[in-house]
């Protein structure tokens, strides 16, 4: 019975490019590196053997060197081996970072306990075997894994637990399909087959790819990422874990995440039938994320109505949110559509002729259930001809 | 505004000329160069040019007669009062008095001021503004040669628009076209929108818009290249870990391979060296064996072969001696052959004598039997002659010409008779006497003529006969043909036509006879016949001698049968034939038996050489082998010295064959061509060389591509992208929604300004009526930025811009725009405002000047003071009466 710890795509350096204060980016950046702090922690208490990453530790395969310099460092203050495969973000193609000499100088300085496993051969420890499938490509047509199916078994210590590392995603669950968007595109689909015959072989598949925890069956799981690095895209969606294994030859793994995650994504959304509904809005937020600050992340996407006015102070919550958040991230608008006090205050004007033409013409258009052009561009033209007779009134 | 006088010094021409205006229409009269245009330009100068003004403005005013500056008093009615103004015109010394009958008095720029007030202007126009002035009061102030101008052509200054458009709203009670707010706000868009775009609606160069999208295009273009510089990166390292599994093949396998290949290259070398003194002693040994082999054997072949030849040589003797007897035989045999032929033809020749010369006789009989068959015919054609001597000379024609004459001989009796009266006395008692001849009963009397009958002695009777004339006739012919067949019989003795035709049937049978007689004879070759006899006699005689005496005998008659002769000598004819092919044939055994003779001596002669030679060859050879065997032992001995350095052969060549073996599996492995070692290893040594440098640089590329991240490079580059787009975005929509206001703006003040083209057009109808033209619609447009437009006549579907019109029609509706912008505008001038025409029908004619009389009429009717300076005021004399009572005035200084 071995006791260890499975993470994966701890990619850091990720550069979170659309944060766009440089602080709030650093302090994201620098909350990834925190983690290995954490998962220091977590590994003592655990009493892990070693710890294995399945792929994407860096976010690139040339990251800066003073990522490098920092995850060695944080790395040997880990008291524990840690067996590194490359994943996809940084895969281990000659000239990437795992073959520079700044690399292999500063794990032999500062992390002498942290081996990288580039060859798919097996590595016979103490306490297990570990069949590391390393992507060497960023995109490999071949199967990393294909190799183990050629093995001859009976060379392999069968007096321990045999645990599979690789990076890509399985056959009945591909997180490319389920994890991209707009901000994190499918970077490659590394198949992994993985053949029930070959399982027999196998007690553990330690993978990586997948951001969030997956068990795919009893013996293959994805951790997730250790700090969480997106938003969620469905509500089970669990990230910022490590998952501590305890596995022995020929039986059942036993599998626990332990919370690792520190920063709070979340996502809200939102419908305004009014700007009655931006208290409730208020309250919600208050709700999500307590006196917080510089500590979460908000998708929030709004639909709805609210009146010029209402536009106005949902724009004043906002400003303060921003503040207070590492990243606010607006998916939709609340349709600025003038209240009839604000319609009438543009069309009642019989002394403004054109003015009143003008502002009921727009309020038609809005109106007919297939107005002519853009309504967003008519909405917005009746906005700023609010503000302009609002000006103009003064 | 109502003018109610003037008085002008010193102002060109005029020293001192005062007028009054009369309310409604004034005709000032006079002829050229009377002044009327300097009045005109002095009252509007005096309105609404600065009294301080200087320049040319105010010099053209100046008199060159009268010294002293000009100087315009006009007195009207404005605003409920009556103003008294006095302008001089002195340059910057100028003075300007303005004071009305309640008591007020301004001067300078307050007089200056408030009479622009007054004539709805901010202010007067200044010296240097001078381009100005005609602008002011353009559709009142018509001067001479303007008349067929479009009033309401240029900027709107010129005919008042501001106020026009008040008039027209509050006379349409419409509501106002647009309110300050409305043109503020409209103006703030019109700015906004023209910040980012032209006026043409393009998008303007340096705008935020254009800066957005030109922004948006860098960043596409940026993530492009942080993605190229991605794809570069990747590339540069899959290029390298080509380079470096090469390099590893190349150190690991290829290098090793060459290696090996180079020492077994030197082996096979030295092996096969050494292998050469073995491989030649052996040959040497194998040469010796082959050729004591090859002696033996050709001695052997030589033994053979003379034994051969010696038997050979043996057996040609003998058939040698058979052919000579065989050829005794057939000589002989040919030679009995021949003179059997010879007999043969002998015989032959006297069987075809004997064949003509029987021909020659048969020939004889056959003529002898011509001559006798000759001579008989002609005996018997004298008998023929002769019998037809006998027979009288009758032709056919004569038997037919007495056969005729019998003919009708027998036809003209049978006439007589059926005429004739027949008779016949039965019986009788009496004698009875027919013409004195008794008549006894028996057979019937015929009476050819009458005849005298006597019956006894008391009866006598006269019978006639029947026919009259016709039975005399009848007798007569009768005689008539009794004589000509008597002359006829006579002529060819005989008695009647039977005779005459059997004598000329004998006659024709002889004559026939005859004939055939001579011929029968023409076919007998009677003719020469003697002498062919006796030349075939000749022959014959000949043929006898030939044949001799024993052809003269009994038998020979049968033997001269001719068909016999014939078959015998075709007989003897085939055994000729026969004995002939015969011979040819022994002739011809005879020749081949003796070429045979020649080729068997030829060939002994040649067997013969050839047994010779042979026996000098073997024993040349049997000196050679003993000598071989002399120096190398038996031949026995010689093989096995062979076995046994072949073994050894056989074994230094299979270590070398397994070296080559290997050399081949060495040099094919990689699937390369075979070539030298050492230029493959050179080869290896420059490729290796080339993919270091090409490390190198994939190296240096991949340190230059990561310096900084390309993949955080292209991260930040897609976030601004997306920002860029963003902004973008929202500009857009921003400029949308300007775009859209500003349309919304303009399209609903041309709107509300279609309010204003049609009360003045409608103030303009009842002047076009006036003018005798009311199935023209007026038409007129109006946008809110030009102002009034587009001025044009309609007719029915037709249209008629101003500027088409004809030049009267021009001054007429000119003058009826002016007329109703007067009447409009004159609300806003205290109801009345003053209409100058200097001059302004020129191209009226006499028939339109009685309806613009009517016109100018409805104008003094609804107001509008008209004063109208002419060359012709007696044209216009009819309105200075009732109803319109206009003033005349001429302005020689008098006035009426």
């Amino acid at each position: 019975m071995v006791s260890f710890l499975h993470s994966a795509d701890w990619q850091i350096g990720k550069p979170y490019a659309r944060v766009v204060e440089p602080d709030k980016r650093a302090r994201l950046r620098q909350v990834r590196l925190e983690a290995i702090e954490t998962v220091g922690a977590v590994a003592r208490d655990a009493g892990a053997a070693f710890l294995l990453v399945a792929g994407d530790l860096f976010d690139s395969p040339t990251p800066s060197a003073s990522d490098i310099s920092a995850v060695c460092f944080a790395m040997g203050r880990l008291a524990l081996p840690v067996l590194v495969i490359p994943g996809n973000h940084d895969h281990g193609a000659p000239g990437a970072l795992w073959h520079s000499p700044f690399f292999q100088s500063e794990r032999e300085r500062r992390a002498p306990q942290l081996q990288v496993l580039l060859a798919r051969q097996p590595l016979v420890l103490e306490q297990a075997v570990v069949l590391p499938c390393p992507l060497l490509r960023r995109q490999d047509t071949e199967d990393p894994t294909a190799w183990l199916q050629e093995l001859n078994w009976g060379t392999v210590p069968t007096d321990r637990p045999r645990i599979v590392l690789a990076h890509g995603s399985v056959h009945g669950f591909g997180p490319v399909d389920l994890e991209a968007d707009e901000e994190n595109p499918a970077a490659a689909n590394n198949r992994l087959q993985l053949p029930s015959h070959l399982m027999a072989e196998i007690d553990y598949v330690a993978l990586g790819d997948w951001h969030g925890l997956k068990r795919v069956n009893e013996r293959i799981w994805y951790p997730g990422s250790p700090e969480q690095d997106r938003f969620p895209r469905s509500s089970d969606y669990r990230s910022g874990q490590v998952l501590r294994v305890e596995v022995e030859r020929g039986n059942v793994p036993r599998v626990e995440a332990i919370t690792t995650g520190r920063l709070g994504w979340h996502q809200l959304h939102v419908h305004f039938n009014g700007d009655d509904d931006l208290g409730r809005f208020e309250q919600q937020l208050a709700s999500l994320l307590g006196d917080r600050v510089g500590q979460d992340l908000l998708l929030l996407e709004v639909e709805g109505q609210l009146s010029l006015q209402g536009q106005h102070q949902f724009d004043l919550i906002l400003e303060q949110l921003e503040a207070r958040l590492l990243r606010l991230k607006r998916r939709g608008h609340p349709q600025i559509s003038a209240d009839d006090n604000e319609v009438s205050e543009m069309t009642q004007r019989p002394g403004d002729p054109l003015i009143a033409r003008v502002a009921a013409q727009l309020q038609q258009r809005l109106e007919a259930p297939r107005g002519e052009g853009d309504p967003a561009v008519a909405r917005l033209a009746l906005a700023e001809l609010h503000r302009l007779v609002r000006e103009g009134s003064r | 505004m109502r003018l109610l006088s003037c008085h002008l010094r010193r102002v060109r021409l005029h020293n001192d000329l005062e007028l009054t205006f009369a309310p409604g229409l004034t005709v000032i009269g006079g002829p050229n160069e009377a002044g009327k245009s300097t009045l005109v330009e002095a009252l509007h100068k005096a309105l609404f040019l600065r009294s301080t003004a200087t320049g040319q403005g105010v010099e053209e005013l100046r008199s060159r007669r009268h010294s002293g500056h000009p100087e315009v008093d006009i007195r009207f009615e404005a605003g409920g009062r009556v103003w008294h103004l006095r302008k001089r015109f002195s340059g910057a010394s100028g003075t300007c008095q303005l004071s009305h009958d309640g008591g007020l008095a301004l001067s300078g720029s307050a007089a200056e001021e408030r009479l622009a007030t007054l004539l709805g202007m901010e202010q007067p126009v200044e010296g240097r503004g001078i381009r100005q002035l005609p602008e002011r009061w353009a559709h009142l102030w018509v001067r001479q040669g303007e008349g067929g101008a479009n009033p309401l052509a240029g900027s709107g200054e010129r005919y008042d628009r501001h106020r026009l458009e008040q008039q027209l709203q509050q006379r349409g009670g419409s509501e106002a076209l647009r309110s300050s707010l409305d043109a503020q706000v409209l103006e703030r868009i019109q700015e906004q929108w023209a910040l980012s775009f032209t006026t043409t609606g393009k998008v303007r160069a340096g705008s935020p818009l254009a800066e957005a999208r030109r922004r948006e295009h860098e960043m596409a273009l940026r993530v492009h290249l942080a993605q190229e510089r991605c794809s570069e990166l990747e590339a540069s390292m899959e290029r390298l870990r080509m380079v470096n599994t090469r390099l590893e093949r190349i150190e690991s396998v290829e290098r090793p391979a060459l290696e090996r290949r180079r020492a077994l290259h030197h082996d096979l070398k030295l092996k096969t060296a050494e292998l050469e003194p073995h491989e030649q002693r052996l040959q040497l040994l194998q040469q010796t064996l082959q050729q004591l082999q090859a002696l033996q054997q050709q001695r052997e072949r030589q033994l053979l072969e003379q034994r051969q030849r010696q038997g050979q040589r043996e057996q040609v003797v003998a058939d040698l001696e058979a052919l000579r007897r065989q050829l005794g035989e057939l000589r002989s045999g040919h030679d009995r052959l021949a003179a059997q032929q010879r007999a043969l033809l002998e015989r032959q020749e006297t069987s075809q004598q004997r064949l003509e010369l029987a021909r020659i006789e048969a020939s004889q009989r056959q003529m002898r039997h011509h001559r006798e068959q000759f001579e008989r015919l002609q005996s018997e054609a004298e008998g023929l002659k002769r019998s037809l001597a006998d027979l009288s000379p009758i032709d056919q024609e004569q038997v037919r010409r007495l056969r005729e004459a019998e003919q009708r001989l027998a036809r003209h009796q049978a006439r007589c008779e059926a005429m004739a009266t027949s008779l016949e006395l039965e019986a009788s008692d009496q004698a009875v006497e027919l013409d004195g001849i008794p008549w006894l009963p028996g057979p019937a009397q015929i009476l050819l003529q009458p005849a005298q009958l006597t019956i006894g002695s008391g009866v006598r009777l006269t019978i006639r006969p029947g026919g009259g004339n016709a039975l005399q006739e009848a007798q007569r012919q009768v005689q008539v043909e009794h004589r000509a067949i008597e002359q006829l019989c006579t002529l060819l003795r005989v008695n009647g036509s039977d005779a005459a035709e059997a004598i000329e049937r004998q006659r024709r049978q002889l004559e026939n006879e005859l004939a055939n007689l001579r011929q029968t004879a023409s076919t007998i070759p009677w003719n020469g016949l003697v002498g062919r006899l006796a030349e075939l006699e000749a022959r014959r005689t000949r043929l006898q001698e030939a044949l001799g005496p024993e052809w003269g005998g009994e038998g020979r008659h049968e033997d001269n049968d001719l068909a016999s002769l014939e078959g015998r000598l075709e007989e003897g004819r085939l055994q000729i034939l026969d004995t002939t092919a015969q011979r040819e044939s022994a002739q011809r055994s005879l020749e081949a038996a003796l070429q045979r003779d020649q080729a068997l001596q030829a060939q002994l002669s040649g067997d013969q050489l050839r047994v010779d030679h042979l026996e000098g060859s073997l024993v040349a050879l049997e000196g050679r082998r003993q000598e071989l065997l002399r120096e190398h032992g038996s031949l026995e001995q010689l093989s096995a010295n062979l076995q046994a350095q072949a073994g050894e052969f056989r074994l230094r060549q299979q270590a070398l064959e397994s070296l080559r073996q290997e050399l081949r599996s060495l040099a094919t492995e990689g699937g390369e061509q075979v070539l030298p070692v050492e230029e493959l290893r050179l080869r290896l040594e420059q490729e290796k060389d080339d993919l270091l440098s090409r490390r190198g640089q994939c190296d240096q590329l991949i340190a230059s591509l990561s310096a900084s991240d390309p993949a955080t490079e292209l991260e930040f580059r897609q976030a601004e992208w997306e920002a860029a787009r963003e902004d973008l975005g929202a500009i857009e929509r921003r400029s949308g929604a300007l775009s859209l206001l500003q349309t919304l703006f303009l399209e609903a003040q041309s709107d509300l300004a279609d309010r204003y083209g049609t009360p003045l057009a409608q103030a303009l109808g009842p002047y076009l009526a006036a003018l005798g033209q009311q199935s023209h619609a007026p038409q007129l447009g109006y946008d809110p930025q030009l102002g009034f437009q587009h001025l044009e006549l309609r007719q029915g579907s037709e249209q008629f811009a101003f500027e088409r019109l004809s030049g009267g029609m021009r001054e007429q509706l000119a003058a009826a725009v002016r007329l109703a912008l007067a009447e409009v505008l004159a609300p806003a001038y205290d109801g009345c405002l003053p209409l100058v025409f200097d001059d302004a029908f020129t191209n009226t004619d006499a028939d339109r000047l009685i309806s613009l009389k009517q016109m100018l009429a409805l104008g003094v009717r609804q107001g509008v003071q008209v004063i109208l300076l002419t060359c012709t005021p007696l044209d216009y004399i009819d309105l200075c009466k009732e109803p319109v009572l206009g003033t005349l005035i001429s302005l020689s200084g008098s006035t009426t």
